[in-house]
This record gives C-alpha cells, sequence and structure tokens, in this order.
C-alpha cells in the first residue's frame, strides 16, 4: 500500500454521516452531516463531493478506512457494505479503525498529558459499549478494555470523571459529554495512517462491523 | 393517572380520555408496549394517545413494521405482529430506534420478543369481552437491580 497517497475514511457508527479525503495533517477534505437516519441517503453523495472537491478519483486512493464499530447496528452496516463496493469496485484495501480507538484519538488531541477519560456509548436502551482511556502524549493508551456495561453500572464506574458519549445524555454532569460520541472521519483517517498498517485487508468477504456482541436469533414467543 | 391503573370502558369515549391521560405521563425516551387480541383496541388507543403531541394521522404499523410521526414528540410505532424471529427486528435497526432519546416509541404484540425489551417500560394491556366492553389496564415495569460488579 503506497502511504503517500490519500485515504478515502467513512464514519458512520452514530449520528454523524461523515466522509474524507485525508492527504496528511495539513491537506485534507471532510464533508460532514449531523442528522439522524440519513446515513443511506447521503453517504454517496458526501463521498462524492469530498472527491471531487480534491480533485482525484478512486483510482487515486490507497485505501479506503471504514469506522468499523462499536456503535449503531444499522449505521455500522450502511458504512460497511458501501466500503465494500467501492473497495470492490476500485480494486482497493479496507482498512478497519476500531471506532472507539479513532474517538479516543481525536479526544486525547485536545486533553492535558495524563488525562484519563471514559467513552460510553449506548449499545441499547440497556447496555453500554465502555471503555476507559489515557492521554499520553497526543496519543492515548486503554486503561479498560472496551467492554459492555450495564447501564446501572455505568455512575459507579465513572462517578464525576470526564466521559463522552451518548450513554451520557440521561445525566447532568458538567463533566459529562454526550455530544462527543463519534469520531470525526478526518481522525478515522488519521488513525489508519498511524496504526493501521497492518488492519489492511485485500481480501475482505467476511469482514463485519464489530459490535462487540452476538445478536441471538428468538423466534417469536406465541402469545 | 396514577399507576397502576386498571378499568372496564365501555365505550370509546373512555379510551380516549384513559388514552390522552396516559400520555400526559410520557417523557422522551419512553417505550410502551400494548398488549391483547387482535381487535382489541391497540392502534386505536396509540392512536388517541399520540394527539396528545400534535400527530391526528395514525394508521395501523402491521405491515409497514414501523410508523413514524413528528409532532410535538417524536412517535415511534411498531407492531411485531408479522415478526416471525428477532433478526427481523435487528434488520430494521429496531435497537438505533429505541435508543433515540427524544422519541416515545410503541410497541403493539411486544410480548411476542421480550428478549428485545427495554427493563423500564410502560405496559398497557387491553382485554375485549364478549360484550364488547374491555378492560384496561396499565403499569410501569423497572427492571430488578442489578448487583453491581467490582
Amino acid at each position: 500500500m503506497d502511504l503517500s497517497k490519500p485515504i478515502l475514511s467513512i464514519e458512520t457508527s452514530g449520528i454523524l454521516c461523515g466522509v474524507s479525503v485525508y492527504f496528511d495533517d495539513g491537506k485534507y477534505f471532510t464533508v460532514n452531516i449531523h442528522q439522524k437516519n440519513v446515513h443511506a441517503e447521503k453517504l454517496f453523495e458526501c463521498i462524492d463531493s469530498v472527491i471531487t472537491s480534491a480533485s482525484i478519483s478512486l483510482d487515486d486512493l490507497c485505501a479506503i478506512a471504514i469506522s468499523a464499530g462499536p456503535g449503531s447496528f444499522t449505521g455500522l452496516r450502511i458504512g460497511m457494505s458501501a466500503t465494500k463496493g467501492l473497495a470492490f469496485g476500485s480494486h482497493l484495501p479496507i482498512i478497519p479503525v476500531p471506532t472507539f480507538d479513532a474517538l479516543a484519538l481525536q479526544i486525547s488531541s485536545y486533553l492535558p498529558d495524563g488525562t484519563e477519560f471514559f467513552i460510553a456509548n449506548k449499545v441499547n436502551v440497556e447496555e453500554i459499549y465502555f471503555a476507559k482511556f489515557k492521554v499520553i502524549g497526543n496519543s492515548y493508551i486503554f486503561a479498560e478494555g472496551l467492554k459492555i456495561i450495564h447501564r446501572e453500572e455505568l455512575l459507579s464506574k465513572v462517578g464525576d470523571q470526564l466521559t463522552f458519549g451518548t450513554a451520557c445524555i440521561n445525566y447532568d454532569c458538567k463533566n459529562f459529554k454526550p455530544n462527543v460520541s463519534m469520531p470525526d472521519p478526518f481522525y478515522v483517517a488519521k488513525w489508519s495512517k498511524l496504526f493501521g498498517q497492518d488492519k489492511v485487508l485485500i481480501d475482505y468477504d467476511y469482514l463485519e462491523p464489530n459490535y462487540l456482541k452476538n445478536f441471538i436469533i428468538m423466534e417469536r414467543k406465541n402469545v | 393517572m396514577l399507576l397502576p391503573f386498571a378499568k372496564i370502558i365501555r365505550s370509546e369515549e373512555e379510551t380516549i380520555k384513559i388514552a390522552g391521560n396516559f400520555a400526559r405521563l410520557l417523557k422522551p425516551g419512553d417505550v410502551v408496549i400494548l398488549t391483547g387480541n387482535l381487535g382489541s383496541g391497540k392502534t386505536f388507543f396509540v392512536r388517541y394517545a399520540v394527539k396528545q403531541f400534535g400527530i391526528d394521522s395514525v394508521s395501523s404499523p402491521t405491515f409497514a413494521i414501523v410508523n413514524e410521526y413528528d409532532g410535538s414528540m417524536k412517535i415511534y410505532h411498531f407492531d411485531f405482529y408479522r415478526i416471525k424471529n428477532s433478526a427481523e427486528l435487528f434488520d430494521i435497526g429496531f435497537n438505533d430506534y429505541l435508543n433515540d432519546s427524544e422519541a416515545v416509541s410503541f410497541i403493539e404484540w411486544g410480548e411476542m420478543f421480550p428478549e428485545m425489551l427495554p427493563g423500564t417500560r410502560y405496559e398497557v394491556d387491553i382485554i375485549l369481552y364478549e360484550n364488547l366492553s374491555r378492560a384496561i389496564a396499565i403499569k410501569k415495569n423497572k427492571p430488578i437491580k442489578i448487583a453491581i460488579r467490582k
């Protein structure tokens, strides 16, 4: 993979429908739409817009980086299927980027060294995707690995510490930031350039979003 | 309206009044399950509950699975009657709908997939009797508090 070429990144793991063409930190093109339930309708418009603005074609890219989850069930499937289609048609590799890592990288670039913070995004009404990070330089390390917790556990785990994500929305705490819950596509691309070398996939037939859980199929109960 | 609530009713007007009073309890993010046999009046109840939010055009979601309405409150109106297994609910993004903390979700026949429902929810049970009177029972379920793992 020729890393001197730009990378296309796609973020659809939450309410944000975002696309970036990333050359380097000094040159990139991003389109973000912040609206519920428009990803399927708007994603290709966004891609077309950044590709056109950057005056390139898909053939000029080195790869497509996709925010691979965990996150919205439907959003991730829209982003993943669009990515696979574009990559297959343009003979490009895919770099699946862990969504929480990309968001942690983004948050870490704004916080002082050594700061600890949590990311807590809703899985469903009862469960939360949860991880703890620590800022190291302009990057991050996991202080507590990504897992699913029950919503009743959240406050006992984070107290009033700095916490980002959609699970914060029901709490009135100044250190809770529900509006920062998914990475900007710029950071999806940046993460893929920094850390994605060993994640490059040429054969992505079996690549799926990471939901961190199995969705168990249940037959309906007769009532 | 105080919960739990139960009443025998003999007219549409009584149902309309109960639905309206119940709707005043609802907040964004709430989930309401409606149970009752075919023709018991689940959709009728929803139609007059969401009138409280300025929505006048509610139709049955039996074939669409989910209808969305925008009023003073965003409403998602589901019907599980035609759903065969929970994969169909995952496919329509059911969890994403319920994660919308700005909306109220009404779910007819929700008891068919209890594992898909949040522990905290309102349950409206409508029983249709042979003399066409009905019993409406409404309660709020709260999950059992789980032990916190250290």
